[in-house]
C-alpha cells in the first residue's frame, strides 16, 4: 500500500494499515515526515487523539514513532508526479525515478494556501508579502524573520496564530483584516492569539491596494459592504513592511485530478463514500486533501479509517471495481448520492454504500444559532442532530445508520 | 580603471542582447549593461510572449518592415538558441456584424505588409476552432506564434557570453560624454570607453539619447496590465484570441496561451507618469476580468493565479502604430545608435532590429574579420525549464528539481534573486506562487550558496525579503 504524504492523515493511515498487516510505503516530499505539524510549534494538538495538549512537532513525533513501530517504510524528499487509473504511481526523489503499482493508494497530500497572486490585489509587486504558512515555516523551521510591522490579511487559523507568533518575535501586528463580519478561524484562536495580545481585528474590511515598489511600505484597507465591495470614503493607509496572507486553504488535488478521480467542487476534494474510496478503484483519500479540517486530530482519525479500508482493499479488493467507475463499496447495490440543502457548504462523503453506518461531515455557509441538521433517505428521516451554534470555521458531524438496500438518495439539510 | 570595448550596449533586454549577438558575429568586443540586477527585467520580461505575424501594423512604416522581417527571422533564431517557438496562430474575433467590417481592412493591411496566409473564418469554423470563444466571425493568421520571453532573453545572454561579450547587470548609466573617437560612459559600476554606444534602453531610451546630446524624444510610458491563469484553466482558447482593435489604441484585451501552458489575459492600455510604474490597478484588473468574460464567457476568474504589468516605451500618444520605431545612428551624436520607441511589436521585431543595428555597427568596423568560432546556440551547460528525470522536487507546482534550482542560482551573471531563479527554471511561477518553494530556495541560498539572510532579495537590491534571524528583533 502506498500513502502519499506524511502529515497527520497520511501517518495515521499508514500506521493503521500496517497494524492490520499491510506492507506500507509513505512518500513524503519534505525532508522530514510530519507535514505542516512540524512548523506548528504552538500547542493545542492531540486533545482528541492523545487526550493531552501537544505541540505540532510532539504530535508528529508520536505519529512517526507509532508508524515506525508498525513497520511503515518512509521515503522522504520524494514526490509522486502522477497516478494512473490503474494505480501506477510515478515517483521522483534524489534516489531516482521509479514506478510502483501498489494494491491500494491513500491520498493524503493535504492542502495549500490560497495565494496572494490569485486575489489580484492592485499594486506593484513589492517584497514583504508572504503566505501565512510560508512565513510560519520561515520563522519556525528556518529561523528567518520576515519583517517588523505586519498586517495579516484574513483571519483563518494560520493567520491568527501567525499574528501572535510575530508579536512573540518582537514584530508589531497593526491589524488582522477580515472581509466577513466574523473571524475565519476557531473561537479559541481569536481569544488566545488576538485578544490576549491586544491585536486589533478589523472585521468587514479588505486590503484594496499594496503600496511600495521595492519593499512593502503599507496597505490601503477599506470597509466592505454586504457584497464585499469597498465602501467609498472608508479607505485608509496602514503602514507596514509585511503582509501575511491567510485567505483560505485549497485541498491539493492536482494528483487526484491527474488520476481522473471524480471531484466535488464544493469541498475541493475528491468524491468519496464512507470507506473514503474515491471513484478510482483502490484509491482512497483522507485529511485535508479530502476537505479542509479544523483540527489535526480529525484529519488523523479520518486517516485511520482510510488506512483501515485501504489495507482491506489491498488484501481483498471488493467487487464491482473493475467494471464500474463508481466502486460499489459494500458489494451489491449502487452507491447512493448525498445531496445537501441550502445553507450547507459541503458534505463528505458525497455518496454512501448501502448497509453500512456512516458519519457525515459538513460545514455551513454562514454562522447559524440553534439549528438542527436533518438527514433523510428518500424523504424519510434517518437522523437529526441539534446544534447551539454552527459556523463555517467549525466542521460538524452527524451519524447515520446503515441505509436500506433500495435507497435512491440521501438529503442533508438544516431545519 | 577604465574598461574599453568597441561597442557598449545599454539595456540587456531582447533588443540589446539580440543586437550584441549579431555584432559578435564579427571580431568586435561588446559590453551589455543594464541597471537591473538581471537581464530582461524591462518590457522584455513583461509582455505577452507573442511573435506577431504583422497584420496589424501600418504598411510602409519601419515598424511594419521590422515586424514582418523580425518574426520571420525569429523562428531561425529560436531554433539556434533552442527556444521553443510555437506557431499557435492568431484569431481576431469580431463580436458582431458591425465589428466584422473591420476585419477585411485588417486583412488588407496584412497583405500590404507581405503576409500571404491570412484568411477569414466563418461562425461555424470559429466555433469549431475555439469553442470557448464568443464571436461572430474572425480573421485567422496561422503564423502568429508564442515563445517564452524569459527563456529567449536568457539564451541570448548565454550566447553573448559564449562569444566573449561582457554583461554588466546592476550597472546604471550616469553619464555619456563624447570622446574624440567614441564615448566615455560613466556608470554606477565605473567608467567604460567604447567607440560605439547602442541605446537599447527600452522606456529609458529617450533619456539616454538626451544625456548623450542626441535627438530628443518625448516619452509616453504606457502601462499594460495582465492576469495570469493556471495551467489547468478550462474554457479558454488554445490560440491567441484578440478582439477587433479598439479605436483608442493597443490591441484590445486578448487571450494568449504561453509556452508553459498558462494563459494570459491583457494587456490594458494606460498612460502613466513613470517609466517604472509596474503596479497593477483595481479598476483595470476588474476591466480585464469583464472584457475577458465577454470574449470568452466560460472563463473562470478563480483560475487567476497572478497579475503583473509592463510598460510600453511609447514616444507618441495615439493609436497603435502612430509613432514609428527609431532605429538609426544619431545625427546629433555620431557613434550613438538609437533604438527608441520600441514598444509592441518589439519582441517580434528584435531580430530585425538587431540585424539593422549590427549593419550600422559593422560599417564602422569593416576591417574586422568574422569571428572564427561564433557559437550561434546556447552554451552546453544551459538547461531549458521543465522537469528533470530525477532529484528532489523544490517547486511542486512546476515540478522543478533541486538540481535545476542550483543551476539557476549558479548563472554566469550572478543574479541570485528569487526572480532570477524563477525566470530560469520556473520555480515560483505556478499556482501557489512560491509559497512552497520560496522557503526552500531561501534555505538553499543560505546554506548551500552562503548568501546572508539580509541579502536575499525578491528582485535585486531594494527588494530584501528578511530582517535577519529570528530573535534579533527582541534584542
Amino acid at each position: 500500500m502506498l500513502v502519499v504524504g506524511a502529515g497527520p492523515a497520511g501517518l495515521a493511515a499508514a500506521a493503521e494499515a500496517a497494524r492490520s498487516g499491510a506492507a506500507v510505503l509513505v512518500v513524503e516530499r519534505d525532508r522530514d515526515p510530519g507535514g505542516i505539524l512540524n512548523q506548528c510549534i504552538h500547542d493545542g494538538f492531540g486533545l482528541t487523539l492523545f487526550g493531552e495538549s501537544l505541540t505540532g512537532p510532539e504530535y508528529a513525533t508520536r505519529q512517526i514513532d507509532e508508524a515506525r513501530r508498525q513497520g511503515v517504510r518512509l521515503s522522504q524528499n520524494a514526490t509522486v508526479l502522477s497516478i494512473r487509473r490503474d494505480r501506477t504511481c510515478e515517483i521522483v526523489s534524489p534516489r531516482g525515478h521509479e514506478r510502483l503499482r501498489p494494491g491500494a493508494v491513500v491520498l493524503a497530500m493535504g492542502c495549500r494556501e490560497r495565494s496572494f497572486g490569485s486575489l489580484a490585489i492592485p499594486g506593484a509587486r513589492p517584497a514583504g508579502i508572504y503566505g501565512a504558512g510560508a512565513a510560519q515555516r520561515l520563522i519556525n523551521l528556518q529561523g528567518v524573520m520576515v519583517g517588523r510591522r505586519a498586517v495579516i490579511l484574513g483571519s483563518g487559523d494560520i493567520g491568527l496564530i501567525m499574528a501572535r507568533r510575530l508579536v512573540l518575535e518582537g514584530a508589531e501586528v497593526a491589524y488582522v483584516v477580515e472581509k466577513l463580519p466574523y473571524a475565519g478561524g476557531l473561537a479559541r484562536n481569536v481569544s488566545q492569539c488576538l485578544n490576549d495580545f491586544d491585536i486589533p481585528l478589523a472585521l468587514e474590511h479588505k486590503v484594496v491596494e499594496v503600496l511600495g515598489r521595492g519593499r512593502l511600505s503599507g496597505v490601503r484597507i477599506a470597509r466592505v459592504d454586504e457584497l464585499g465591495q469597498a465602501v467609498g470614503g472608508t479607505e485608509r493607509v496602514v503602514e507596514c513592511d509585511t503582509l501575511l496572507v491567510s485567505v483560505g486553504l485549497i485541498p491539493e488535488n492536482e494528483l487526484t485530478r491527474s488520476a481522473g478521480a471524480a471531484m466535488d467542487g464544493a469541498s475541493g476534494g475528491p468524491q468519496v463514500d464512507q470507506r473514503l474510496t474515491t471513484s478510482i478503484p483502490g484509491v482512497f483519500a483522507c485529511g485535508n486533501v479530502l476537505h479542509v479540517h479544523d483540527l489535526a486530530d480529525w484529519a488523523s482519525l479520518e486517516g485511520r479509517r482510510a488506512g483501515e479500508w485501504a489495507a482491506r482493499y489491498a488484501r481483498e479488493p471488493w467487487t464491482g471495481e473493475e467494471t464500474t467507475p463508481m466502486p460499489r463499496a459494500a458489494g451489491p447495490g449502487k452507491p447512493v448520492p448525498v445531496s445537501r440543502g441550502t445553507g450547507l457548504k459541503y458534505v463528505v462523503p458525497q455518496r454512501l454504500a448501502v448497509g453500512e453506518a456512516a458519519t457525515l461531515h459538513f460545514r455551513v455557509s454562514e454562522p447559524r444559532r440553534r439549528t438542527t441538521v436533518v438527514v433523510k433517505a428518500d424523504g424519510r428521516r434517518l437522523s437529526s442532530k441539534p446544534f447551539a451554534y454552527l459556523a463555517p470555521a467549525e466542521l460538524a458531524a452527524v451519524e447515520i445508520p446503515a441505509l436500506p438496500e433500495d435507497t435512491r438518495g440521501v438529503l442533508v439539510s438544516l431545519d | 580603471m577604465t574598461a574599453a570595448y568597441d561597442v557598449a550596449v545599454i539595456g540587456a533586454g531582447v533588443v540589446g542582447l539580440a543586437t550584441a549577438r549579431e555584432i559578435l558575429r564579427r571580431d568586435i568586443s561588446v559590453v551589455v549593461m543594464d541597471k537591473d540586477d538581471d537581464v530582461g527585467r524591462g518590457a522584455s520580461g513583461r509582455n505577452s510572449g507573442v511573435i506577431h505575424s504583422g497584420f496589424a501594423v501600418a504598411p510602409g512604416t519601419l515598424k511594419a518592415h521590422l515586424n514582418v522581417r523580425g518574426s520571420r527571422l525569429m523562428r531561425a533564431v529560436c531554433a539556434e538558441l533552442n527556444v521553443p517557438f510555437d506557431e499557435v496562430g492568431t484569431l481576431v474575433v469580431a463580436a458582431d456584424e458591425d465589428e466584422a467590417d473591420a476585419l477585411p481592412r485588417l486583412r488588407d493591411n496584412g497583405v500590404a505588409n507581405g503576409l500571404t496566409d491570412l484568411r477569414m473564418i466563418d461562425t461555424d469554423e470559429l466555433a469549431r476552432l475555439e469553442p470557448s470563444v464568443a464571436g461572430h466571425v474572425a480573421l485567422f493568421s496561422p503564423e502568429g506564434a508564442i515563445i517564452n520571453p524569459f527563456t529567449f532573453v536568457l539564451r541570448l545572454a548565454d550566447c553573448c557570453l559564449a562569444n566573449g561579450a561582457s554583461i554588466a547587470v546592476g550597472t546604471e548609466v550616469e553619464g555619456l560624454s563624447p570622446l574624440r573617437d567614441g564615448w566615455q560612459v560613466a556608470t554606477s559600476g565605473g567608467v567604460i570607453e567604447a567607440a560605439v554606444v547602442v541605446n537599447a534602453a527600452d522606456v529609458n531610451a529617450p533619456d539616454i539619447s538626451s544625456v548623450a546630446g542626441g535627438e530628443r524624444y518625448e516619452s509616453f510610458p504606457c502601462r499594460g496590465e495582465y492576469l495570469v491563469l493556471d495551467r489547468e484553466a478550462r474554457n479558454v482558447p488554445r490560440r491567441m484570441v484578440y478582439p477587433v482593435p479598439p479605436s483608442e489604441g493597443g490591441l484590445g484585451v486578448h487571450f494568449t496561451p504561453t509556452t508553459s501552458g498558462n494563459t494570459l489575459i491583457g494587456p490594458s492600455t494606460e498612460y502613466v507618469d513613470s517609466q517604472e510604474d509596474h503596479a497593477t490597478s483595481g479598476q483595470v484588473l476588474a476591466r480585464l476580468m469583464s472584457e475577458a468574460k465577454a470574449l470568452c464567457p466560460g472563463f473562470d476568474p478563480t483560475d487567476v493565479i497572478a497579475s503583473f504589468a509592463g510598460v510600453r516605451a511609447k514616444i507618441s500618444k495615439g493609436a497603435y502604430g502612430a509613432a514609428d520605431f527609431v532605429v538609426e545612428e544619431s545625427r546629433k551624436a555620431p557613434g550613438l545608435i538609437n533604438a527608441v520607441g520600441i514598444e509592441s511589436p518589439g519582441l517580434s521585431s528584435a531580430p530585425a532590429i538587431a540585424e539593422r543595428i549590427a549593419e550600422l555597427v559593422g560599417a564602422r568596423f569593416a576591417d574586422r574579420p568574422v569571428r572564427k568560432h561564433f557559437a550561434a546556440g546556447p552554451v552546453a551547460t544551459s538547461r531549458l525549464p521543465g522537469a528533470s528525470a530525477e532529484g528532489e522536487i523544490i517547486c511542486r507546482c512546476e515540478q522543478v528539481t533541486r538540481r535545476e534550482v542550483l543551476d539557476a542560482l549558479d548563472n554566469p551573471l550572478g543574479a541570485r534573486s528569487l526572480a532570477a531563479v524563477k525566470a530560469r527554471c520556473r520555480a515560483g511561477m505556478g499556482r501557489c506562487q512560491g509559497s512552497f518553494c520560496m522557503p526552500r530556495i531561501v534555505d538553499i541560498l543560505r546554506h548551500e550558496r552562503g548568501v546572508h539572510i539580509e541579502d536575499i532579495t525578491l528582485r535585486g537590491p531594494g527588494t530584501e525579503l528578511f530582517t535577519g534571524e529570528t530573535k534579533e528583533l527582541l534584542r
